[in-house]
């Protein structure tokens, strides 16, 4: 009995180191970030899937094949040993658990057909290039969302905090941090889903995960036929119940002696709680749960799926038409290393780990600005923050491929937007006095003066400009007199080249003019 | 003979006003103005040296000077204001040499300084980019090895709102508290290029102790530039113009944008200091406003003849 414990054990020694990894990676500290999101990312299903489909040779794409593997070995163990979100509800009922009295589960019936159901739409509306459920219910992105919004605010507070005690002893090793920006609408959105799954957690263990969660009800299809599975042993039970109330996926009815693999989250709580060592996780081949059988989901689901394939590889035409209507007026700009408004669109999940990670705040998260489709994705917004030159935080953090990696070479040269300046608004055109705010952040030489009657007048040449929002961030009229729009299809911009400098006759041992 | 003439005229007049300072000065005691614009025998009003390292010019132009110890008391607390303006290495010559910013902190220490800070309100006001021009600048480093405390400047709770007496457009400001609070103030400008205010020097680099620069741009640079002067002037300034940028400033566009001039200067009255350094980068300071604007406000002397100015250059 106790070695069959060490399953639970495991258990517990995998998944809290894990979950405080992803709870740092979302922190977005540029270092740990980059590192984690490298390594931690390659478990998770959704990122993994976007990257099967986008870039199947990418090491990231590797994890999905894996995690389909072990779940046709073991179950669902990726819910219980890998999902952040999963093991935030385990955490949410463990504390409860502590605060309050012990939680008791008990058997529930299967919602396999919601569940199924709320699947059939998610990869149907992603086969049609509309993301937006997937992004809404992706376990991974949900989790990205709960703790770069809420969770990282509680420890900037403190932080910030903790920075006014320090300055008193004029120790500066902290310095002030400030939250990235959220709308209201995706603060609301995110409290609201954290909220919801509060009170599952709370009253029904793991429901989320069983009913709603689009990973779970792929990973509940391949479990039903896993080679291991959770058996109870008719013949030693004494029907205590206490396997049912303990299990927090409500998915075994004692008294039947059933489990209903589809559901069981391979938690193991079952086998370290029974008493009789009649709970055993064996091999079993061939031997799949006769619950409720979705005989016509499952043909619906593979169709979908086959839809999916097609379409992900093919352009979906559904995307190329929602595009169009947003260039006819300034259209969302996308980060360095998206190529444009398709690749990106098609790929973010909307995790927003790279919201959480740049380090100016230039990337914010929007609700619908690429519309229904491209529900979260975060764009460039230039009100707070510019682009800095040399970074390429978010894409080396980007887990789905959205944003891929770039050198800092390249992202030089890679032009996302142009700028153009609207002279009824400009300081220098309307005062006729010098400001030069936008030239001063300009990195690039886009910008630079022109002498007009003694007076300095900003110019433009675009084939310079990269998009950076250097100069929109700096502009001190309101609104901004100089703004960037987007590139729907990134280019590449020309290199300054300048000048021949004049001859200088700066002898250093000349005597000083004065 | 003709010159010999001149130089008998200069020292009467140098002696009269030597004569006039002492004598007012001790009518007029504890008047730090007094101090700071009258020539004190032997003593200079601006100290120019070149051809060495920052560190070993900065040596020489503080002994030039009179020591350290003529501005920093035993037990004051300095605030040092070094160009830390852009995210670029020290050879880009976008921010002042940290070799120099460690040997000013070192004299400070020296001088019985009871506590030196460093800091700059960087030009990009994006969120995080103060952290990497502090340290891509080399700064904070080479502050910090010295004994500095290193200062944020990047957020609004450590400035305050002061009104800028007599101005006509930079009438208040929010200026950071260790400029309030410090006894001494120094100021540490790297001597570039910049394409909209012709040449950046003493004076442009005070934009960095303020919150919000951008009212400057926005109502009216060069007249906020030199306005900011009437609410506060550093007691002193030294001026690096090691690698001096001759275009594309303030940023830089490469290393060939820069001449190695290996000169440092060093005054108190920073409407002085900012003419030689105009002199010096090439430019005529009747050509630059800001200076002039300076000039009409009465914030020091423009005219270099007038001043007792030392020279050496390492052979």
């Amino acid at each position: 009995m106790r070695g069959r414990c060490n399953y639970r054990k495991t258990r517990i020694g995998v998944s809290i180191p894990l979950f405080l990894l992803f709870f740092v990676l979302f922190l977005g500290e540029k270092d740990f970030t980059r590192i984690l999101s490298q390594t931690l990312l390659l478990s998770q299903f959704v990122p993994s899937l976007l990257r099967f489909f986008s870039d199947p040779g990418h090491i990231l794409s590797l994890g999905l094949v894996v995690i389909l593997l072990i779940t046709f070995i073991g179950g669902r163990i990726y819910c219980s040993f890998l999902c952040p979100l999963g093991m935030l509800q385990d955490l949410i009922s463990w504390i409860s658990g502590k605060v309050r009295v012990k939680k008791r589960y008990g058997y529930r019936k299967s919602y396999q057909r919601i569940h199924l159901t709320i699947l059939f739409c998610t990869f149907m509306m992603a086969a049609l290039g509309y993301l937006t459920l997937l992004n809404l219910l992706d376990p991974y992105g949900l989790f990205g969302r709960i703790s770069a919004h809420l969770f990282k605010f509680v420890l900037v507070v403190a932080n910030n905090m903790a920075v006014s005690v320090l300055e008193i002893f004029d120790i500066f090793n902290l310095s002030i941090k400030r939250q990235h920006h959220v709308s209201t609408s995706i603060l609301l959105l995110t409290a609201g889903s954290f909220g919801c799954l509060l009170v599952f957690s709370l009253r029904a263990g793991r429901l989320y995960c069983n009913s709603i969660c689009p990973v779970g009800a792929v990973l509940g299809l391949v479990s039903r036929f896993s080679l291991y599975k959770i058996r109870i042993d008719k013949s030693s039970c004494t029907s205590c119940n206490l396997c049912e109330k303990m299990c927090k996926a409500g998915c075994i009815k004692s008294n039947e002696g059933d489990v209903d693999n589809t559901r069981c989250l391979a938690c193991f709580d079952c086998l370290a709680i029974c008493r009789s060592s009649s709970i055993g996780y064996k091999f079993r081949l061939f031997e799949c749960y006769a619950g409720a059988s979705p005989s016509l989901q499952r043909r619906k689901f593979l169709g979908s799926m086959a839809t999916f394939f097609y379409t992900l590889t093919a352009d979906p035409l559904a995307l190329a038409s929602t595009q169009e209507s947003d260039l006819s007026n300034r259209g969302p700009i996308t980060p360095p290393g998206s190529f444009g408004l398709q690749h990106f669109t098609s790929r973010c999940s909307g995790c927003h780990l790279c919201v959480s990670s740049c380090p100016t705040h230039a990337l914010v998260p929007t609700l619908w600005k690429y519309g229904l489709s491209g529900l979260l994705q975060p764009e460039m917004d230039y009100r707070r923050g510019h682009c800095e030159i040399s970074c390429t935080t978010c894409s080396s953090v980007c887990p789905t491929g959205a944003i891929l990696p770039v050198t800092r070479n390249e992202k030089k040269l890679i032009q996302i937007g142009v700028v153009a300046l609207n002279k009824e608004l400009c300081v220098v055109h309307v005062k006729k006095k010098h400001c030069g705010a936008c030239g001063e952040a300009c990195p690039t030489n886009a910008i630079f003066p022109v002498e007009k009657g003694r007076v300095l007048f900003p110019d433009i040449n675009n084939s310079y400009c990269i998009g950076c929002g250097g100069c929109e961030q700096a502009c001190p009229t309101f609104p901004k007199s100089i703004k960037v729009t987007a590139n729907s299809v990134h280019l590449k911009a020309e290199v300054y080249v300048p000048p021949e400098l004049p001859v200088l006759d700066m002898d250093v041992k000349s005597d000083f003019p004065f | 003979m003709a010159t010999k003439q001149h130089n008998r005229r200069d020292f009467i007049k140098k002696s009269l006003r030597v004569g006039f300072g002492a004598a007012s000065s001790l009518v007029l005691a504890k008047t730090p103005l007094l101090f700071a614009q009258e020539t004190v025998p032997g003593v200079p009003d601006l100290v120019a040296v070149k051809n060495n390292e920052p560190d070993v010019l900065f040596d020489k132009a503080m002994s030039l000077m009179g020591g350290m110890s003529r501005f920093v008391k035993k037990g004051q607390t300095v605030v040092v204001k070094p160009n830390i303006g852009f995210a670029k290495a020290p050879e880009m010559g976008a921010t002042t040499n940290p070799l120099l910013v460690k040997s000013v902190v070192e004299h400070c220490i020296s001088a019985g300084a009871k506590k030196v800070y460093v800091f700059d309100n960087v030009a990009a006001s994006s969120y995080g980019v103060a952290h990497t021009c502090y340290k891509k600048s080399g700064i904070e480093d080479a502050a910090k090895d010295r004994g500095a405390i290193v200062a944020p400047g990047d957020h609004e709770k450590y400035y305050q709102k002061v009104d800028v007496p007599g101005a006509k457009n930079l009438v208040s400001t929010a200026v950071h508290e260790l400029i309030l609070e410090a006894d001494v103030f120094i100021n540490v400008p790297v001597l570039k290029n910049h394409r909209y205010t012709q040449f950046t020097c003493a004076m442009k680099n005070l934009m960095g102790v303020v919150w919000d620069r951008m009212e400057y741009h926005y109502t009216d640079l060069e007249q906020s530039i030199a306005e900011f002067c009437l609410f506060k002037k550093p007691d002193l300034n030294i001026v690096d113009a090691y690698r001096v940028m001759l275009r594309h400033g303030p940023q830089g566009n490469g290393p060939e944008d820069l001449v190695l001039m290996k000169t440092l200067l060093v005054a108190p009255d920073i409407l002085a200091i900012d003419t030689a350094a105009a002199k010096i980068f090439g430019l005529e300071p009747e050509s630059i406003r800001y200076l002039q604007i300076g000039h009409d406000l009465g914030l020091g002397t423009t005219k270099l003849a007038d001043l007792n100015i030392k020279k050496f250059t390492y052979t």
